[in-house]
C-alpha cells in the first residue's frame, strides 16, 4: 500500500506483458469464432436448411460448440488475460513463473482446439457446459492447476500487502472452477472418447445443474466482477465507490450463488426441498448481484459525462447495466410459478445472452478497448468504429432479447393453453408453436449478425492499433519495496485480506457449505429416490442407440422429463418420476423445448413413422425445423464394444447379468432382427438392420414405457 | 415440503442454530465491516487500482 509503512530497500522488476499479450489474441479470435457460431446456428434455427444435412453442421452438434467457445475459449481466454495484466500490477510483482504461463496459454488453446474437432465429430458427454470427454477433462484439469499455481505463486511474490478486492473473486474462481469440473466430470472411460459418469438420473441432473448454474457463477460473473472492480476504477481513474460494499458484495455473492443451481429443474422429477430450496437462494442472490452492480455503477458517478465521448466507458457502463437487468430477471425466471411458463423456452435463452453478450462480451469488449492500447504502448486507431461497434453490439443485443421474450412467451403461452369448455390442449400439435415463432429466429439471427458485425469492427480496429504501435516492445523495469514479512499487525477485514491462505480456505468453506446441503443427501441417503421395481435397465440396442442420441446431442432441443403441471400431462402423459431415471447416465432430461418432450415417446408411434422423420421429419410433422439425419442409414451401429459398455455400467451398480454382458452384442441383433421385422413389412430393405437408424429407433421405443406398460394392463 | 425435508432429516435444531449462525454471521459481518476505524485503511485499500508503478 503507501510507501511509509515500507521502508526497506526498493526491488527491480518487470511484468510479463507478453503472456498477456498472446491471451488478448486468443480473446479477440476465438470471440469472433464464438460470436459466428452463433450466428450459424440461430440460421438452423430460423431455416433448417441451413444443417446442410452434414453429419458434423447439425445444430445438435454445433449448439454445444458454440456454448464451449464462447464461455471457455472467448470468455476463458479474456478472463485469463485481465486477470494476469492485473494481478500483477495489484501485486507489483511478475507473474510467478515465465514457462507456466505459457503452458497456461498454449495448453488452454490445445484444449479448444481439441473440443473444435471433438464436439462437431460427436464426441460428448450429453452434459451441457460439460459435453468434452474425459482425456479433454483432465486436460482441463491439468491446465487449471497451472493456472493456480501460477496466479497464487504470484500472490506469494507480491510486493503489496493488501490483497484488492479484485484478487479474491480470482481466488474463488480458481478454487470453485476446481471443485466444480472434477465433481460433475467423475466419469468411467469406455473407449478413448466415449465415457459414463458415475452419477446417474435424478443425481446426475442435480450436480449437472449445481455444475452448470455455477459455470455461469464463477466462470462469467466472479472472474468478469474482479475485472470490473480493477477495470473500471482504472478507466475512469477514480476509486470504487465503496470498497465496504465490495466486502459485502464478495462474501455474500460466493455464499448463496452456490445454492441456486435447481432453479433449472423445476417442477422435474427432483425432491421438493431441492427445487425450492433452490428458488430461495435464487431470489436471495439477486440481493448481492445488486449491490455489486451499484457498487460498479456509482463508482462511475462523476464520469458519466464522459461515456458521452468515450466508447471504452459506454461498453462498461451497459456492461454493468445489463449485469443489473440479467441478475433481475434471472431471480424472477427461477420463481416456480414463472418458471412453469418460462422454461423450456426462448425466453431462457434470451435471458442468458443478456448476460453473455450484455455482461460479459460489452465489459470484455471495454477492456479490451483500454488494455490493448496501454500494452502496446499506443493509441486506439478509431474511437469512431469503436463507436459503431458499440451501437451495433447495443441495438443487436436489444433485438436479440425482445425477440427472445416474444417467441418464449408466445409459446410457452401456447403450450399450457387449455380449452375450457373441453377441458383439452388449445394446440395439441406442438409443432403449430414453433412455426408461431419462426419469424422471432429471424429477428434473433439478424440481432446476433448486427452483434458479430461489431465484434469484426473490433478485431479490425484492435489490429490496426497494433499495427501502429512500436515495433520494440521492451518490457520496463519497474521498482517497489519489498513487502516486509513481519510488518505491524493488519486489523479487520484488511488483516485477512494479507492472508490469502486463509482467505482461500474460508472461501472454499463458503462455497462447499451450500453444496453440501444440496448434493450430500443423494450421495448418502438410500431413500433419497424411491425405487421401481417396473423400471429395468436398457437393453444392448437401446443403449447403443441411446450412446447415438447423445452423440447427435439431441437433448438440446428435446427435453426428457414431463413437469408436474395440468398442460404437461395432458400434452406428454403422467408425469415423470425420479425412479424411472435410475439407469440414465448421463440424464438426458434437456433445459430446452425446440421440439416436443419426448419422455414418454416409446410407443406413440410405429417404426416407420421414426424411420422416415429421421430421414426428413417434414414427412410426417409439417413445418417441422429438425435437421435431417441421412447418415444414420449409412452408418453401421457399433455393436462390438456393448459387453464393455454394459461391463462399466455393471461395476456402477446397473443390474446386467454376466451373461447379458457376455452376449451384449447378439442381444442387440436379436433385437434389431425383430424391428427390421416389422419395417421390412413396410417395405424398407432388411439391409437397414445392422445400421444406426435401428439402435436409434430401439431408443426411443423404449422411453417411459416401464411405467405406462403397468399402467395399462391396470385399466 | 417441511414434511419431505423432515423425513430425510432428523436434526431440527440444527436448522435453527444454521439459521441463527448465517444471520448472526451475516449481521456481525455488517457492523465489523463498517466500524469507523477502519475508515482510513478502506480507503487506502481502494486506491491500490490507481497507483502507478514507479519507473526506473
Amino acid at each position: 500500500m503507501s510507501t511509509d509503512q515500507n521502508t526497506g530497500a526498493l526491488e527491480e522488476f518487470s511484468y510479463d506483458d507478453s503472456s498477456v499479450k498472446l491471451f488478448l489474441h486468443a480473446t479477440i479470435i476465438w470471440g469472433a469464432v464464438a460470436l459466428l457460431l452463433g450466428v450459424v446456428i440461430a440460421l438452423q434455427l430460423a431455416s433448417w436448411q441451413f444443417n446442410f444435412n452434414l453429419e458434423w453442421f447439425t445444430f445438435g452438434r454445433l449448439r454445444p460448440l458454440h456454448t464451449n467457445a464462447a464461455v471457455f475459449a472467448f470468455c476463458g481466454n479474456a478472463m485469463f488475460a485481465g486477470i494476469y495484466y492485473s494481478t500483477q500490477r495489484l501485486c507489483k510483482a511478475r507473474l510467478y513463473n515465465d514457462f507456466l504461463s505459457r503452458l497456461h496459454f498454449w495448453g488452454w488453446q490445445l484444449i479448444i482446439v481439441a473440443a473444435a474437432i471433438s464436439l462437431p465429430l460427436g464426441y460428448s458427454h450429453g452434459k451441457e457446459y460439460a459435453e468434452l470427454e474425459w482425456p479433454i477433462d483432465i486436460g482441463i484439469t491439468i491446465i487449471w492447476v497451472v493456472f493456480a499455481v501460477n496466479f497464487f505463486g504470484t500472490l506469494y511474490k507480491r510486493r503489496e500487502k493488501h490483497i484488492y478486492v479484485a484478487l479474491w473473486f480470482y481466488i474463488a474462481t480458481i478454487v470453485t472452477v476446481a471443485v466444480l469440473h472434477i465433481v460433475n466430470s467423475i466419469e468411467i472411460p469406455i473407449s478413448l472418447m466415449k465415457s459414463y459418469p458415475v452419477w446417474a438420473g435424478a443425481q446426475d441432473a442435480l450436480i449437472q445443474w449445481w455444475y452448470g448454474h455455477n459455470a455461469v457463477a464463477f466462470f462469467l460473473t466472479t472472474p468478469f466482477l474482479g475485472l470490473m472492480y480493477y477495470f473500471v476504477p482504472k478507466a475512469i481513474n477514480r476509486p470504487v465507490y465503496s470498497y465496504r460494499l465490495s466486502i459485502i458484495h464478495f462474501w455474500s455473492l460466493v455464499f448463496i450463488y452456490i445454492w441456486a443451481g435447481p432453479h433449472h429443474l423445476l417442477y422435474t422429477a427432483l425432491p421438493d426441498w431441492a427445487q425450492t430450496l433452490g428458488m430461495c437462494f435464487s431470489v436471495i442472490l439477486w440481493a448481492p448481484s445488486w449491490g455489486g452492480m451499484i457498487n460498479g455503477l456509482l463508482t462511475m458517478r462523476g464520469a458519466w459525462d464522459r461515456v458521452r465521448s468515450e466508447p471504452l466507458l459506454k461498453f462498461l457502463a451497459t456492461s454493468i447495466t445489463f449485469y443489473g437487468m440479467s441478475t433481475f430477471e434471472g431471480p424472477l425466471m427461477a420463481i416456480k410459478s414463472v418458471n412453469a411458463l418460462a422454461h423450456y423456452t426462448d425466453w431462457v435463452v434470451g435471458h442468458v445472452h443478456s448476460g453473455t453478450i450484455g455482461w460479459n462480451v460489452m465489459l470484455v469488449s471495454g477492456i479490451l478497448y483500454y488494455i490493448v492500447p496501454k500494452i502496446w504502448k499506443t493509441e486506439l486507431f478509431s474511437q469512431k468504429l469503436a463507436n459503431i461497434h458499440f451501437w451495433s453490439t447495443t441495438i443487436g443485443l436489444v433485438l436479440y432479447i425482445l425477440s427472445m421474450w416474444t417467441a418464449g412467451i408466445t409459446q410457452g403461452l401456447m403450450w399450457r393453453e387449455i380449452n375450457p369448455s373441453t377441458g383439452m390442449l388449445t394446440y395439441p400439435n406442438f409443432v403449430e408453436t414453433v412455426t408461431k415463432i419462426i419469424p422471432m429466429y429471424w429477428v434473433r439471427a439478424f440481432g446476433g449478425v448486427l452483434v458479430l458485425g461489431g465484434f469484426i469492427l473490433l478485431l479490425i480496429n484492435l489490429y490496426k492499433t497494433i499495427a501502429r504501435a512500436p515495433k520494440e516492445q521492451k518490457e520496463e523495469i519497474l521498482r517497489a519495496p519489498a513487502l516486509e514479512k513481519n510488518s505491524s499487525k493488519a486489523k479487520g477485514h484488511r488483516g485477512l485480506e494479507g492472508l490469502p491462505a486463509v482467505f482461500t480456505v474460508l472461501t472454499v468453506l463458503a462455497v462447499l457449505v451450500g453444496s453440501a446441503i444440496e448434493i450430500l443427501p443423494s450421495i448418502l441417503s438410500n431413500k433419497w429416490i424411491e425405487k421401481d421395481a417396473r423400471v429395468t435397465p436398457y437393453t444392448p440396442l437401446e443403449l447403443a442407440g441411446r450412446d447415438i442420441y447423445i452423440r447427435e446431442g439431441c437433448y438440446v432441443c428435446h427435453s426428457q422429463m414431463i413437469r408436474t403441471l395440468p398442460h404437461e400431462v395432458l400434452r406428454y402423459g403422467p408425469s415423470s418420476t425420479a425412479a424411472e431415471f435410475v439407469y440414465d447416465r448421463p440424464f438426458q432430461w434437456g433445459s430446452k423445448r425446440t421440439g416436443p418432450d419426448i419422455a414418454r415417446v416409446g410407443g406413440k408411434y410405429n417404426h416407420l413413422w421414426h424411420y422416415r422423420h429421421m430421414m426428413d421429419p417434414r414427412v410426417v410433422t409439417q413445418g417441422s425445423i429438425m435437421p435431417n439425419y441421412p447418415w444414420l442409414f449409412k452408418k453401421k451401429a457399433d455393436l462390438g464394444i456393448l459387453s464393455k459398455k454394459l461391463a462399466v455400467l455393471k461395476s456402477m451398480g446397473v443390474p446386467y447379468s454376466d451373461e447379458e454382458i457376455e452376449k451384449a452384442t447378439e442381444l442387440a441383433k436379436t433385437q434389431a432382427d425383430v424391428i427390421i421385422k416389422e419395417l421390412a413389412s413396410d417395405g424398407v430393405p432388411t439391409n437397414m438392420k445392422n445400421k444406426q437408424i435401428i439402435a436409434l429407433i430401439a431408443y426411443l421405443q423404449r422411453l417411459g414405457t416401464d411405467i405406462q406398460q403397468e399402467i395399462e394392463e391396470e385399466e | 415440503m417441511k414434511q419431505e425435508v423432515l423425513s430425510y432429516f432428523q436434526w431440527i435444531d440444527l436448522t435453527n442454530f444454521a439459521l441463527l449462525l448465517f444471520v448472526f454471521l451475516f449481521t456481525g459481518m455488517i457492523f465489523w465491516v463498517w466500524r469507523r476505524e477502519s475508515n482510513k485503511v478502506y480507503q487506502e485499500a481502494s486506491m491500490l487500482p490507481l497507483q502507478e508503478e514507479n519507473k526506473l
